[in-house]
């Protein structure tokens, strides 16, 4: 009789801890489908590899006469690094007058930065903490390009 | 001690497949917001027609008729027939063009339900999901005679009823 209930206690104890194995196993699904919801659902709209109305504002630039009589698409194609006048031009489009896209809230428009590089990239793209990147080359010819990086709060 | 065991697997069953059910319910169960991207692809389209090639749409220094903007653009606001959405339409588009170097207002459009309009004016500080979504877009833009224009859209999306919860 007692040998019987030790047979027992052994059964109940395996099926007590594959019970309790279940449930964790569970419970470990149902919060990483609650993590991934989270983070992956409701920021994948933010993420772009490109937007067409960036392109479209650096196209107008690169369309856009400079003073020597040239569009800006003709003088850097001859130029290794850039001018004072496409800088300027290029601060007036997209700092002064920026896109609204990312800037839902006003700390978002101070969360701005953006660099022009020619003819490499210095700098290789990485999303941060707090914000998300978004690099729009635009090719001017085979091996140049005018690189625009955005940078947007996530 | 045969039927303490099947007891114990049929609970063990329910267990499973109300935590399935959970899951599932849990993450079809929220609408996924989708406004935000309808409104960067009404924007985008938008602006092609705007500035087509690059090169800014002259018709759109002068005042601007909505049947010409439908049939221009190729766009047009229908909607599904749900939730009233036929006779309350869900969008609005607004532009306005700016001489570039000196900021003068030189023409400006509204398309769709103007009274959307009036609630991006409260998401100024801080956007809702739960308001009509809104989205306001500059970019630079040039003609053929070379003179420089700023031009802004805003696009306002309600599809409140499939958007939030």
């Amino acid at each position: 009789m007692l040998n019987n209930c030790r047979a027992q206690v052994g059964d109940t104890l395996t099926w007590v801890v594959a019970t309790l194995i279940i449930i964790f196993i569970l419970l470990i699904s149902i919060f990483s489908l609650n993590v991934f919801s989270i983070f992956s659902l409701s920021n994948s709209s933010k993420i772009l590899d490109s937007d067409l109305i960036i392109q479209k504002s650096a196209f107008a630039f690169l369309l856009s006469k400079a003073s020597t009589g040239q569009t800006f698409f003709e003088k850097l194609k001859s130029q290794e690094s850039l001018d004072a006048e496409s800088e300027a031009l290029l601060d007036k489009i997209f700092k002064e007058n920026s896109d609204g896209k990312y800037y839902f809230s006003s700390f978002a428009l101070y969360g701005y930065k953006m660099k022009f590089i020619l003819n490499s990239v210095q700098e290789q793209l990485r999303d941060g903490p707090s914000y998300y990147g978004m690099d729009q080359p635009v090719y001017i010819s085979e091996n140049k390009f005018l690189d625009l990086i955005f940078y947007f709060p996530k | 001690m045969d039927k303490t065991i099947s007891i114990y697997w049929f609970a063990i069953l329910f267990i499973v497949a109300g935590a399935v059910i959970y899951m599932v319910v849990s993450f079809y169960g929220n609408p996924l917001d989708v406004r935000e991207m309808e409104a960067n692809i009404l924007s985008s389209k938008f602006a092609e027609c705007i500035a087509p090639d690059n090169l800014l749409n002259e018709k759109f220094l002068s005042s601007y008729d909505e049947q010409i903007f439908f049939d221009d653009c190729g766009i047009n606001f229908e909607t599904e027939n749900s939730f009233n959405w036929k006779e309350q339409k869900q969008y609005f588009l607004k532009f306005r063009i700016f001489n570039f170097d000196s900021n003068e207002l030189l023409s400006e459009g509204n398309f769709g339900n103007s009274n959307l309009y009036d609630f991006c004016e409260f998401q100024k500080e801080k956007e809702q999901s739960n308001l009509p979504f809104c989205l306001t877009r500059k970019f630079y833009s040039i003609d053929s005679n070379e003179n420089k224009f700023l031009v802004e859209i805003t696009s306002v999306i309600s599809k409140l009823e499939k958007n939030v919860k």
